[in-house]
């Protein structure tokens, strides 16, 4: 009885707490937060393309590179909060007045790193190289978009 | 005598003969030669960037029919419709007319184009290439696409003011292949500066917004729709110094920068609608002509060509802290920088960025003037 109280005010105490925290998430901090995961796919993508073009060769790491890519690209979604568009960003307001085009690209994206990964995995260098092409654009397409450039 | 007359004949029949003979294998020579023309023309389009400028931004757009809104210090352009319409397009031009627009900047009743549009980079096309150019061009199917009329400040409502800038500014000598420097530089020099009128944009303009091509791809604070546009010369940091080949190979075909980031901007639509679709060959040679060029600082410490984390650090660099200062009178330092910022831009922008046009006349670049007026809010 004793024990299952004790339990009880620590889960609560843990619930409040990670409540606390979570409200506690400011515009800055999610900002920062998007930039990093950002940056992550950018340095997988940076090594990847060293790989697949044959400036280094560790081919055995191309799928751990894929790999990263496709967990972070479906994480992409939910890193674009309301509240988000101001401060110290370069994201577009257009994300949020036309958040169904937005995701459908997010959705495109996801499914051409899907195609890219399976490549990998077939071990199949042409469909490889297509496919990475169709990421890039699909990055491309949305940085175009919705990202703002030099300014 | 009795001879003559089927001498006569005979001859005839040669000169028939070698009539048909010549006009035939011409016709199969010329239908050869129209086919690859076509193919080369197709080829230049995307080279010479048309198809950026000449389309519409909007989904449904056709290709090359016109209507892109193009904004610039000098005001808003519309690009025309390229297609063959009578009406609204390039209906009835020939080949001379092609050639003095490319070339020349003249629209068929001879009056002068504004320089929105890159005849100074296409003066240097070769003949071949500007009939090549011409002939797909008149092959499209012609599309009815009336496009608006361009939004300029008053003394630039007629196209005739520019007679005046281009005997100030245009040079209209064709390309002359450097005999010191290898095929692929020189055919990359053919395609960045002329053809793919990389300068167009990324060489800083002059207060009348000519080309300064003594900065040759130096960055352009005021590019195109208000972007700053980064310097492509060797310095290794406000430059593409770090870039390697590959990674300029593999910029141009994709649109991928060095640290894995994809570009936007408008470079991106340059890359969709140019550089990926040029022949690997060609690509290499614009990369071996880019890495060719010296390095030069920009004067203006915006927007260098992204290496790692650009835009956080750009912002941050940008005219130094000074931007946040509340001090009204510039410290030396910044009004140097200032000072080379309102120089590089055209005088349309000096207002707005807040340049003291008592100092900004040609004339006063001594460095008792730059010190005695440059009190700008703004650094």
């Amino acid at each position: 009885m004793r024990r299952s109280r004790l339990t009880t005010l620590l889960t609560l105490a843990t619930l409040a707490f990670a409540g606390n925290s979570l409200a506690a998430t400011t515009p800055a901090d999610a900002i920062k937060y998007r930039k990093a995961v950002m940056s992550a796919m950018a340095a997988h993508t940076s090594a990847f393309s060293l790989i697949s073009f044959g400036r280094v060769e560790h081919q055995g790491h191309m799928l751990a590179h894929v790999d990263a890519l496709a967990v972070l690209g479906t994480q992409l979604k939910v890193l674009f909060p309301a509240g988000t568009g101001t401060g110290d960003t370069d994201a577009l307001p257009l994300i949020w007045q036309e958040q169904a085009r937005f995701g459908e690209l997010l959705t495109a994206s996801e499914k051409s790193t899907a195609d890219l990964r399976a490549a990998v995995a077939a071990g199949d260098k042409a469909a490889t190289m297509k496919a990475f092409k169709a990421v890039g654009d699909s990055c491309k397409g949305c940085h175009d978009r919705y990202r703002k450039e030099n300014d | 005598m009795s001879r003559r007359p089927w001498l006569r004949v005979e001859s005839r029949l040669c000169a028939a003969l070698l009539v048909w003979l010549s006009v035939s294998t011409g016709t199969a020579a010329s239908a050869e030669q129209s086919a690859d023309r076509m193919e080369r023309g197709r080829y230049l389009i995307h080279a010479g960037g048309c198809i950026s400028c000449h389309t519409a931004d909007r989904p449904d757009a056709i290709p090359l029919a016109g209507g892109r809104r193009l904004e610039t210090p000098f005001g808003v352009f519309y690009s025309p419709n390229l297609t063959p319409d009578p009406k609204t397009g390039l209906g009835g031009w020939t080949d001379a007319d092609f050639n003095a627009a490319l070339r020349h900047g003249r629209a068929p009743d001879g009056s002068p184009y504004y320089p929105v549009f890159p005849y100074p980079a296409y003066a240097g096309m070769s003949d071949r290439d500007v009939a090549a150019i011409a002939a797909w061009l008149r092959s499209l199917p012609p599309v009815d696409n009336p496009v608006p009329a361009h939004e300029l400040p008053w003394y630039l409502g007629s196209r005739w003011v520019m007679l005046g800038w281009n005997l100030l500014f245009f040079d209209s000598r064709p390309f002359t292949a450097d005999p010191a420097r290898d095929t692929d530089w020189n055919r990359g020099a053919y395609l960045v500066r002329h053809l793919g009128h990389c300068g167009e944009c990324h060489t800083p303009r002059n207060l009348l917004g000519a080309r300064d091509d003594s900065r040759e791809l130096a960055g352009n604070p005021d590019g195109p729709d208000n972007e700053k546009i980064p310097n492509i010369r060797q310095d290794r940091d406000g430059g593409i110094g770090r870039w390697s080949i590959e990674d300029l190979l593999l910029f141009l075909e994709m649109g991928m920068l060095p640290d894995g980031d994809f570009t936007g901007s408008s470079m991106s639509a340059v890359i969709d609608d140019n550089t990926s679709h040029l022949t690997a060959d060609d690509r290499r040679a614009i990369a071996v002509y880019l890495q060719s060029l010296a390095p030069l600082d920009s004067p203006y410490s915006g927007a260098p060509a992204r290496t790692a984390h650009f835009h956080h650090e750009s912002r941050a660099g940008r005219h130094g802290s000074g931007q946040q200062s509340a001090v009204k009178v510039c410290r030396p330092q910044q009004e140097q920088e200032k000072w080379q910022e309102c120089l590089q831009r055209t005088w349309f922008r000096w207002i707005a960025i807040g340049c003291s046009p008592a100092c900004m006349w040609p004339s006063s670049t001594d460095p008792g003037c730059k010190h005695r007026s440059m009190h700008m809010a703004s650094c």
